[in-house]
């Protein structure tokens, strides 16, 4: 099997792509397919700060490093989510990682700074444990990159990824859900603008990414995702992708390409009528946004609530209350 | 788990009863590709590559 480019001995086949690439290669090939998705849906412009959202898994360690060798100024986000051993586990790949390439890691730990975690969280609300982690990291990326004016938060949300969420919300014809199903989520109504620029590259590739470049990452998967249903949805398209290389991607940019629009025209704009958390200030519909509710019922508390602000410990980024404009 | 006979990845996974996509197969620190061959002495890991959340 030889590199489709040089011709030397190859190191990984990539079936959907018909092609095999030796180790030079294959990292040029995941440099080309980053910049071509972050063109392509006009991601990040030259100049803008770029914030990582940073598990410690091989998928955000990759976009970190890929980001950049592209030349972008990225800084990372890790947060503590109290998963056990876990945690412990990903947040010390995750400062690893950082140290060795000289890079600005900021952390915020659920625990420390709001009082829960994520299983007392996931045992408060009932709900499985993967609700209330999502929750979670979606309000403290948007607030650590509005605190820290960062023009961009970025997820190394992959094809794999992608694929199977869109195979779920097809299922059950979530199509709210599907409306907003988009690599770019622009910014607006105080939130900073979302981007996936992985979504060109699948789960199989990001594993030998890291494997190739040296990138030490948590194998171990979350104890707490074991069984989901996502996990079912990658199980079924990856049958389908052995039998037929490139499904998951013709099934995700399809979708894009040829499906995408006509959900976003059904969508109900509501974003104009948000109003902000009276407890952090964040946008939110109602009087109280999710997250503030999700930290009382768990039994945390915000920062500066109870004087047990995080100004003072040796957390770089500083979250604290916000107030209402 | 040891396996007598050398073999290719691919037939290697296929006798595990692995997906190609949800693995990659490590000899010594370096990939091996699907037509690679694994000598009888060969020591091999096989990463999986799946992860779980979707948030």
């Amino acid at each position: 099997m030889k590199c489709r480019v040089c011709r030397g001995p190859a190191i990984i086949d990539v079936r959907r792509h018909n092609a095999n690439f030796c180790v030079e290669h294959f990292i040029e090939q995941c440099e080309r397919q980053v910049s071509k998705a972050i063109d392509a849906f006009s991601m990040i412009a030259p100049g803008e700060r770029v914030l990582v959202a940073v598990s410690g898994g091989k998928d955000s360690l990759a976009l970190w490093d890929l980001l950049h060798r592209l030349g972008h100024h990225a800084e990372g986000l890790y947060l503590g989510l109290g998963i056990g051993e876990y945690s412990d586990e990903s947040g010390v790949y995750a400062r690893n990682f950082a140290a060795a390439r000289g890079l600005v890691l900021h952390e915020v730990d659920l625990r420390r700074d709001y009082g829960y975690d994520v299983p007392r969280a996931a045992a408060a609300t009932r709900r499985v444990p993967c609700s209330a982690c999502g929750l979670s990291k979606r309000h403290l990326f948007d607030e650590v990159a509005r605190q820290g004016r960062f023009d961009v938060v970025a997820t190394g949300h992959n094809l794999d990824d992608e694929a199977a969420v869109l195979f779920g919300n097809v299922l059950r014809w979530q199509t709210e859900y599907l409306a907003r199903q988009m690599p770019v989520l622009p910014a607006g109504n105080g939130f900073p603008r979302k981007v996936k620029p992985l979504v060109r590259l699948s789960e199989r590739e990001m594993a030998a990414y890291c494997i190739v470049t040296g990138i030490d990452y948590q194998v171990e998967e979350c104890p707490m995702a074991s069984g989901n249903s996502h996990l079912g949805y990658k199980e079924a398209l990856n049958t389908i992708e052995e039998r037929s290389p490139g499904t998951k991607h013709d099934f995700y940019f399809g979708f894009l390409d040829r499906a995408a629009e006509a959900f976003r025209r059904g969508l109900v704009q509501d974003a104009a009528t948000l109003g902000s958390c009276r407890d952090c200030g964040a946008p939110t519909p109602s009087d109280r946004c999710a997250f503030c509710r999700l930290v009382e019922r768990a039994g945390g508390r915000l920062p500066g609530h109870d004087g047990d602000d995080i100004a003072g410990t040796d957390a770089p980024v500083v979250l604290g209350r916000r107030e209402r404009p | 788990m040891q396996i007598q006979g050398g073999r290719s990845v691919a037939k290697l996974l296929n006798e595990l009863g692995l997906n190609r996509e949800t693995v990659l197969v490590i000899r010594n620190g370096t990939l091996v590709p699907g037509d690679g061959f694994l000598e009888d002495s060969d020591e091999v890991e096989l990463r999986p590559v799946i992860s779980g959340g979707a948030a």
